[in-house]
């Protein structure tokens, strides 16, 4: 469960990046960043701690189900501290001047994105469920 | 890089409105994952059990990830808006706060009506302690951003 769980992050990663990367959605300051992004974030956190540990951890009495929000939620605040840390200190990325989402300020993106992470966690273990 | 506001005091805040989106978070992961959180009548054999009751209290807990993931999430975004010093802190503020004082005075009318709340239980009980810290915690903090967010509103 655990390695589909990144496996799925991981694409999604890839996805994400190439989609952010056609469109001019945002910038890294060092193409590798966005990488450590990809294999780190998306693939250790999100997949691995985030939707391994919680879909792997319930004991049976739980549905995966009704662990789903508490997946969304633990993914959208890593998230949410993930974009607020690079926006207000790290700098690793920066957003371009196209809107996302129909938003334009920068922290309106980045608050945005922030809790759009919570989806990548619950994909993960949905997509890995079926999958196994 | 955007930047952050100056003032301590709202720093303290968005640090605190964070805090308690992660706690929220961390006292489901730790239902789902463990015994920890969960009163210990729910693991009593089944001859020792008022019938019914641990029956009750999950469907209940039940209920509450999604509207629990909502409120820490309109927090934690609130706190992201109060560390830049925008003013849509406010908005998601109050929000959150609303959701926190509903779903605290939902857990306190519950718990109340089931004799949670009594010294006996709650001495002997890691679960119900918790319980009786997070209502407290919902009560007070979501008066206090209430208020604060309220005032920022007004300018």
């Amino acid at each position: 469960m655990l390695g589909y769980c990144i496996g799925v992050a991981i694409i999604q990663g890839v996805a994400a990046e190439a989609l952010a990367a056609a469109l001019g959605l945002w910038r890294y300051r060092q193409p590798v960043l966005a990488v450590a992004n990809i294999v780190l974030m998306f693939g250790v956190v999100q997949g691995g701690l985030i939707a391994g540990g919680l879909s792997g951890g319930i004991n049976a009495a739980h549905a995966l189900g009704a662990v789903t929000p508490v997946m969304f939620m633990a993914g959208a605040l890593v998230g949410l501290g993930y974009e607020g840390l690079n926006s207000f200190a790290l700098d690793a990325w920066t957003w371009s001047e196209r809107p996302l989402l129909g938003l334009k300020r920068p922290i309106d993106k980045a608050a945005a994105v922030g809790v759009l992470w919570g989806l990548v966690p619950v994909t993960a273990a949905l997509a890995a469920s079926f999958a196994r | 890089m955007i930047v952050s506001t100056r003032n301590a005091a709202d720093r303290a805040h968005a640090i605190a409105l964070f805090a308690t989106g992660a706690l929220t978070c961390l006292y489901w992961v730790l239902f789902f994952l463990t015994n920890l959180t969960r009163p210990d009548f729910t693991s009593w054999p089944e001859s020792a059990r008022t019938p019914a009751l641990p029956a009750v209290y999950d469907g209940f807990e039940s209920a509450f990830p999604a509207a629990d993931a909502f409120t820490g999430l309109c927090l934690a975004v609130a706190g992201l808006y109060l560390w830049a010093g925008d003013r849509l802190a406010a908005l998601f503020g109050l929000v959150g706060a609303g959701a926190l004082l509903f779903l605290g005075l939902i857990d306190i009318q519950f718990n109340v009506l089931h004799g949670f709340y009594a010294p006996e239980r709650l001495a002997n009980d890691t679960g119900l302690s918790i319980e009786l810290i997070i209502n407290i915690g919902c009560l007070t903090f979501g008066v206090f951003t209430a208020l604060r967010m309220w005032s920022k509103l007004k300018g």
